[in-house]
């Protein structure tokens, strides 16, 4: 067994009251790259502030408050709203209506939109690093939901620990992902305001190729409870790893569960 | 006299129908300039003369492409209150599948230890706060300035 070393490079971010964590695997110390990385940081963190500007229901300037308050005209002149609106409603249908971005009986697309703002800041500033033969391995993390991308050449793969939910300091286990998502949701997770079914099920990972895909499974996972969950995982083909409190660590991949 | 006043009057309410008419008509759609090329999206004002802000009406929004495919969406405002939304457009089963056979696997390994020992670079857990991630198990693993990598052939596709 071989062992590599790759040098890491990593920022936190402080947006939304939640860590973003931005971590490149490099081939090597490249010193060159450190005036690259603060530009990518002050980039992102500029990219964050304008979802926090855009989608925030606690801003009063914000499209979400204004679309809350009964003016329908964000949906016609931001993209980025149209783009964010439409994700929730499939969303709702994808999931048997179990993540719903109306739980509060108004609109609110909080649980969507660290997902999705995730996704797309991946997808402009992070992955296309990757053609740089410095940059092994990109990646971002906002608390606790990840995007990761590999170089096709490289032997890195990205480790990701999944936390368990009743120790912090443990992990139940771990997955080598390569270019995924992965999304974990619990009844401690904060601001998710969902209705959930009364269940001994604690935590839900779920692993796809996009973390809108992910964050919104997780989060409707936690509300469907785990008898309704076994069932999606199956019909939806689903992959990752939920916690119940009696039953302990169920892992399933592509639907079929692995072990219990 | 009160017939000249009575004319004025009605003139004043006829040009101020033709303004808003023409506000109606033209201000309305102006805005969806941009959201034309593709779906030609309809905007119908219903209340124009009240005082409040916001605006009664139907709002179809732009197609809108999604990891799922292509999305349209028509929210229905009434009363200031969002009273229905339509999705319009949406992705067929085979964008949908498609979408899922793409994955690649990950890999997984079920065990149970304490986090500093494992070699991981990230966490996924139920979201700290920002005020909260100071100890924080990812906190401690950003310190580690490298990723030991271990070509592990048994667990690799």
């Amino acid at each position: 067994m071989k062992t590599t070393s790759y040098p890491l490079k990593t920022a936190v971010i402080d947006k939304m009251t939640i860590p973003f964590t931005v971590r490149l695997a490099l081939n090597d110390e490249a010193p060159e790259l450190s005036q690259l990385f603060k530009e990518l940081i002050s980039e992102i963190t500029a990219d964050l502030t304008d979802v926090d500007e855009t989608f925030s229901p606690f801003k009063s300037t914000s499209l979400v408050t204004q679309f809350r308050a009964g003016d329908g005209s964000p949906l016609l002149t931001s993209t980025a709203f149209a783009e964010v609106f439409s994700l929730a409603q499939i969303a709702r249908q994808e999931t048997d209506g179990y993540f719903d971005p109306f739980f509060d009986g108004n609109y609110n697309p909080t649980g969507l939109v660290k997902g999705w703002a995730i996704n797309q800041i991946f997808d402009q500033r992070l992955r296309p690093l990757l053609a740089d033969p410095a940059i092994v391995g990109v990646s971002l993390n906002g608390g606790g939901d990840i995007v990761v991308a590999i170089d096709e050449q490289t032997d890195f793969r990205w480790q990701v620990g999944i936390e368990d939910p009743f120790d912090d300091t443990m992990i139940l286990g771990q997955y080598e992902l390569r270019n995924q998502a992965i999304a974990t949701s619990g009844i401690s997770r904060r601001g998710e305001h969902i209705k959930r079914m009364r269940s001994s099920l604690q935590q839900v990972t779920i692993v796809s190729d996009t973390l809108v895909f992910a964050d919104t499974w997780a989060t409707a996972g936690m509300a469907a409870g785990t008898e309704m969950l076994l069932k999606l995982i199956a019909k939806y083909q689903l992959t990752g790893v939920l916690v119940d409190a009696r039953r302990g660590q169920l892992h399933f991949s592509e639907g079929s569960v692995q072990s219990w | 006299m009160k017939k000249i006043i009575g004319l004025l009057l009605s003139l004043t309410v006829a040009i101020s129908m033709v303004i808003d008419s023409y506000i109606v008509f033209f201000n309305g759609p102006r805005h969806l300039s941009t959201a034309r090329e593709k779906s030609s999206p309809t905007k119908t004002t219903t209340s124009t003369t009240q005082s409040k802000a916001y605006k009664n009406g139907t709002f179809t929004g732009k197609d809108v492409s999604t990891e799922w495919g292509t999305v349209q969406v028509r929210a229905v405002i009434q009363g200031g209150k969002l009273t229905q939304v339509d999705v319009l457009k949406y992705p067929d089963s085979e964008d949908r599948s498609r979408q899922i056979n793409s994955r690649v696997l990950p890999t997984y390994k079920q065990e149970a230890i304490k986090a500093q020992s494992a070699n991981i670079q990230h966490v996924s857990g139920a979201t700290v706060t920002y005020r909260g991630f100071k100890g924080s198990l990812q906190d401690a693993l950003n310190q580690a300035k490298q990723s030991n990598q271990q070509n592990q052939q048994q667990t690799g596709r």
